[in-house]
């Protein structure tokens, strides 16, 4: 046994971090550990000693001496554990305490929410969205070094989890009940993340990439995205006055529809997730100043019919309120 | 060497005759664990809200309840005046009568909160407090109901006779009952009179 | 002179059908008590053939064996099955059989009540795992249910629901037997302070039922109200919360987890005694102990909830922290006991110490996570599933293995195989360490529970593939458990009253007891009536 766990002590195996609060917890765990060893020592070797000490040998027939306990041993039992726990209760609360230390200057400003199955990340004073594609693309987020990131998590149908292990840090996304957190990343990298709170049929799959760059390219990558997810020029044709729209994997199967000005239109949407919700919302822009429309939920698999109430000549942006930026585009009307 | 031999534990285990009344106060402690959770919801609700109960409920009215809570509340008196009655004489007559008076008064007590629901003017999905309010009062409902059986229940045995020779059927009947008394109480003030 | 042969009513063979119907209609705790076994057993297999499946999908990356449909359901019926049918029942299985017999009583204080608690049991089972029949498949929430996932489950869910509620009911019936049975029925001389601490754990045990499960059943009422009558408990767009699920839930959650490891306690405060030849070291501060973790159980229900960011880490870290202090005294006792013994290696003792040396270890892993700040690094990972599987199979299922070596031949009157019996716990014992000790790293890496699969670039594989074949250990050791049961029961009733020289008084009637369980009980002037008694005759013959 001793030897399955010399690889704990020898470390490599919790990850160093990448933040002060996850040195801090990287810390802990060896705080902990050492705390923790003496006792595991003890009661395993007390016991192998014993095992190999106190075998009754063949033959042997007079009982051993019958010593039922005293009151001083049992003091002893219960102060020993007790002093190891006040000691563990010092380092873990004073740990908990730094990283549970929200940063009270935040420089950037992140909303994060998490839905079946991927993660949007909105940069609040960039107005830039990115997120990823369930089981296709995962979202790929970038953080400037050394600078406090101030996150906000939201989940909009069920619980998630955001956690990145080389934070060593995860927070829960909980349906109406925001929370929030700040990290100041400190080295540059690429680093893994995943939703660890079970969340339904592709919890697998809701991975996420972090990547820690000097600010200069963060900026360079943010002005990029915002370039990227600028309101479509409008470029789709006209459909007339009904369109259909097929859900499938948390997708819509177009980014850009058309209808005539003017006029009520009719919209069909097809959801192909079982169990899973999503609607039809229209806004005037991605930051969602304000909504024309939304549609009642079409929970899958299911196909549902809808008007939309005639809405004058422009460009609008289009989304399923649920998944947000993952299932969104770009809604002309001509 | 000396032991104890069947017949003797036999004997030994009449003493283990009060075990229906053992069993009923442990029953009754679950139950208020289970009712326990839904005021944990409720206070929880409660706690968050400025205004309670929150949103525009047209909060129910409060005159047939607080009628139907006096009765609820006389009818544990009956209750003890039963259980006295079969202490003091072990004689039927002295408790049949009050149980009747129970039993009349828990009926009384279901058609009158029973009837308050026909002049609700919410639903079930409203809000935390309709929730609440259907989820909690059917619950008490159906524990009132349950214990007009149990009452019907020792009536029969007390017409038999055998109450005069086994008094736990009685007692154990009045825990429950007590504790249903006191649930109706808690209800009252938590979801008619504070709903004001 | 004229014959006719008679045979004695008692040996008459009868026929298959009147057996069976003996069995089906029976109010005696002692078979009631061998079905909850048999019961249990039953879906231990069933759930640990679920285990080889997600053992099997989890041994390479991006591996298809299951698809995630299926991977979800599987880990939600082998987490709900090991938790409510196998591990509880299995326990309520030895409590019902042996607590009438520790405490010198006839039977349980309602027999049929406790007859309808066992039947509620495969009821309630079969109804959870009948979601397989539906065409949205069975429950595949977790355990641990969480909303608002469950809320958008199929019919399998429904059916998850009013098993567990059932299931519940038999607990809370058969807890509330277990208390009337200890505080009203036990023979002249057995006090309080003279009580088994086997029997002890199932008095716990059963007060954490009566207190705990109602809020259990609450929250499936909650699940279902909201599912289907409208209400709007868990929808925050409604005032409703998930909190309102997670706090009802927890708080049953935890204590739970220790209505599944006292009367493991229990079981190795029997064994280890008896196989040490010395009394229990403490027994007092074993009772001390029980009745301390009993009443922190109910505080610490938060730890599970550290990262909702809905409660107060600091606080229930605290409380969780402190459980460990009377955790400790139990070890201490036990370590104490077999100092200076004389230790006899029968299956029974090895699997009670193969339980000490596991325990411990999964205790310990309980001292990191119920540190908050460390907790966020590995809350819902395997580190958690290490602990999990530490506790509850290195635990409580080391705890009823052991049991089941030294009550068998008291239940049939036949030892287990002690040879097989040998082997079963080393194969058991290491596969169960090269499984689930693999874990702690994967968690410490990242890898979050729950998942279907896992990409290769992970680096995940090979831990997972060394934790696979452990698994596939287990199942031999397991196999060669049940290979070991098969051949021993038909061998002749060998068995004598007291193989063990035993403790507690359900050594001082045969093997297995008459239907009125004692012909003669021992005066009882100790804890240790059986001992005495073996003395005194001892000394009786030395005399004369
Ligand atoms: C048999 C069941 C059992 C038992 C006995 C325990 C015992 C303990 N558990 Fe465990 N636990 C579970 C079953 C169990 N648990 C399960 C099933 C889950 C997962 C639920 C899910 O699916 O999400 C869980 C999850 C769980 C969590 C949540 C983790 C997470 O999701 O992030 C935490 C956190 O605090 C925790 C802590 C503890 C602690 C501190 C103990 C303590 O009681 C342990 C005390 C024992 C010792 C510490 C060892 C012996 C002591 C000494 C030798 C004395 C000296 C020691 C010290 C001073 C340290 N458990
Ligand atoms: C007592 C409880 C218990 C036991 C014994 C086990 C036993 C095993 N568990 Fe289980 N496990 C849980 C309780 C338990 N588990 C819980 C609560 C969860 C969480 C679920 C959730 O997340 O919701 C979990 C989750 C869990 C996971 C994580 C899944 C995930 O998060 O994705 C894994 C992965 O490897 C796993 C593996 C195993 C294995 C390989 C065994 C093996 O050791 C099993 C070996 C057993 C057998 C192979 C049976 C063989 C039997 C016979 C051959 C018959 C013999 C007959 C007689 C003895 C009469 N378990
Ligand atoms: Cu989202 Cu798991
Ligand atoms: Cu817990």
């Amino acid at each position: 046994m001793a030897i399955l766990l010399l690889p704990l002590v020898l470390g490599g195996c919790v990850k160093e971090g990448i933040s002060d609060k996850a040195t801090e917890v990287h810390a802990l765990f060896y705080t902990i550990l050492w705390l923790a060893l003496p006792v595991f020592a003890f009661v395993e070797g007390v016991l192998f000693y014993c095992i190999v000490r106190f075998r009754k040998r063949p033959g042997d027939d007079v009982p051993p001496r019958q010593y039922p306990g005293n009151r001083g041993a049992l003091a002893a039992f219960f102060a020993g554990p007790l002093a190891i726990v006040i000691a563990l209760l010092i380092f873990g609360e004073s740990a908990v305490a730094t990283v549970d230390r929200n940063d009270a200057h935040p420089v950037e400003q992140l909303v994060i929410t998490g839905f079946q199955w991927e993660w949007s990340a909105r940069y609040v004073a960039e107005k830039v969205t990115v997120t990823g594609k369930t089981n296709k693309t995962p979202l790929l987020m970038e953080l400037p070094v050394d600078v406090p990131t101030r996150i906000e998590l939201r989940a909009t149908d069920v619980m998630h989890e955001f956690y990145v292990p080389d934070l060593l840090y995860m927070k829960n996304a909980v349906p109406g009940h925001p929370n929030i957190f700040t990290i100041t990343p400190t080295k540059v990298g690429t680093y893994h993340g995943q939703c660890a709170q079970y969340c339904g049929l592709w919890h697998s799959r809701m991975a996420l990439t972090v990547k820690v760059v000097p600010q200069q390219e963060f900026q360079r990558w943010v002005a990029q995205e915002s370039q990227a997810h600028a309101p479509g020029s409008g470029s789709c044709q006209t459909t007339g006055s009904a369109f259909t729209l097929v859900a499938s994997q948390t997708s819509w199967d177009k980014d850009c529809v058309g209808v005539v000005a003017g006029v009520p239109f009719r919209i069909t949407i097809t959801n192909k997730d079982r169990g899973i919700d999503h609607n039809f919302a229209v806004y005037d822009s991605p930051d969602l100043g304000h909504r024309f429309y939304l549609s009642p939920t079409v929970t899958g698999v299911a196909t549902k019919t809808f008007t939309v109430p005639a809405l004058p000549a422009g460009t609008y942006y289009f989304q399923c309120d649920i998944h947000g930026p993952a299932m969104a585009g770009t809604l002309v009307v001509r | 060497m000396t032991g104890t031999t069947p017949e003797a534990l036999e004997r030994y285990a009449v003493r283990g005759a009060s075990s229906a009344v053992m069993a009923m106060t442990l029953f009754v402690a679950s139950e208020a664990v289970f009712f326990g959770a839904f005021f944990g919801i409720y206070a929880s609700a409660y706690t968050q809200t400025k205004v309670w109960p929150p949103g525009n409920v047209s909060t129910p009215s409060r005159d047939l309840p607080t009628i139907a809570t006096v009765i609820l509340l006389l009818s544990a008196v009956t209750m003890a005046l039963a259980r006295r009655g079969a202490r003091r004489s072990g004689h039927r007559d002295r408790t049949t009568p009050w149980l009747w008076a129970t039993v009349v008064a828990a009926i009384a007590f279901v058609a009158l909160v029973a009837y308050g629901f026909g002049g609700l003017h919410f639903g079930i999905g409203q809000g935390i407090y309709e929730s609440l309010f259907y989820t909690i009062t059917s619950l008490a409902l159906a524990h009132v109901a349950g214990g007009i059986v149990l009452l019907a229940l020792v009536l029969a045995r007390a017409r038999s006779g055998e109450l005069a020779l086994a008094r736990e059927p009685l007692v154990a009947a009045s825990i429950y009952w007590y504790f249903v008394v006191v649930l109706g109480v808690v209800i009252y003030l938590l979801l008619y009179a504070a709903a004001g | 002179m004229t014959t006719t042969e008679v045979r004695p009513a008692s040996t008459a063979p009868r026929p298959v059908g009147a057996r069976a119907l003996d069995w089906l209609t029976t109010t005696d705790h002692k078979k009631i008590g061998i079905m909850y076994l048999v019961n249990s057993f039953s879906f231990f297999a069933i759930a640990g053939g679920m285990a080889m499946l997600i053992r099997t999908q989890l041994a390479k990356p991006n591996n298809t064996v299951l698809s995630p449909e299926t991977y979800n359901e599987t880990f939600t019926m082998h987490g709900t099955l090991m938790i409510f049918l196998v591990i509880l029942p299995l326990l309520s299985g030895f409590g019902n059989y042996f607590v009438p017999l520790q405490i010198g009583a006839l039977d349980m204080a309602f027999p049929r009540v406790n007859a309808l608690s066992f039947w509620l049991l495969p009821v309630g089972g079969l109804t959870i795992l009948s979601g397989y029949l539906t065409s949205g498949g069975a429950a595949a929430a977790g355990w641990t249910n969480y909303v608002p996932l469950a809320l958008q489950e199929g019919t399998g869910e429904d059916l998850w629901v009013l098993g567990l509620l059932v299931v519940g009911t038999s607990s809370l019936l058969g807890a509330i037997n277990f208390i009337v049975t200890v505080l009203r029925l036990r023979a002249p001389g057995m006090s309080m302070s003279r009580v088994p601490i086997f029997t002890w754990a199932t008095l716990s045990t059963s007060v954490l039922v009566v207190l705990a499960v109602p809020a259990l059943t609450a929250t499936l009422m909650i699940v279902f109200a909201d599912r289907h009558l409208g209400t709007v408990f868990l929808d925050p767009s409604h005032g409703g919360s998930v909190f309102n699920y997670l706090n009802t839930f927890w708080f049953f959650g935890h204590p739970e987890v220790y209505m599944l490891i006292m009367g493991a306690w229990g079981i190795v405060s029997e064994i280890i005694p008896v196989f040490s030849g010395k009394p229990l070291f403490g027994y007092r501060g074993v009772i001390a102990a029980l009745l301390l973790v009993l009443a922190l159980s109910f505080t610490v229900w938060g730890h599970h909830m550290y990262t909702t960011g809905l409660v107060d880490d600091s606080l229930f870290s605290i409380t969780t922290e402190l459980i460990s202090v009377p955790t400790g005294v139990l070890f201490f006792n036990w370590l104490f006991t077999l100092w200076r013994g004389k230790i006899r290696f029968e299956p029974a003792m090895v699997f009670a110490l193969g339980f000490v040396a596991m325990f411990v270890i999964g205790g310990i892993d309980g001292v990191w996570m119920a540190s908050p700040a460390m907790d966020y690094a590995i809350h819902d990972t395997y580190f958690v599933v290490a602990h999990i599987h530490y506790v509850l199979f290195g635990g409580s299922l080391f705890g009823i293995m052991a049991a089941m070596y030294y009550w068998f031949p008291k239940m049939t009157g036949r030892y287990l195989g002690r040879r097989l019996g040998h082997i079963h716990f080393w194969l058991t014992f290491v596969g169960f360490n090269v499984t689930f000790f693999p874990m702690h790293f994967l968690g410490l890496a990242g890898m979050p529970r729950r998942i279907a699969s896992y990409p290769a670039s992970s680096g995940w594989g090979p831990l997972n593939l060394v934790a696979t074949l452990g698994a596939y250990v287990i199942g031999i050791g397991m196999i060669v458990g049940g290979i070991n049961l098969f051949l021993s029961l038909r061998r002749p009733r060998t068995a004598p009253a007291d193989p063990w020289q035993g403790n507690t008084l359900e050594w001082a009637t045969s093997s297995p007891p008459p239907p009125h369980n004692f012909d003669e009980l021992p005066p009882i002037t100790s804890e240790r009536p059986v001992r005495d008694r073996r003395l005194a005759v001892a000394a009786a013959e030395v005399t004369s």
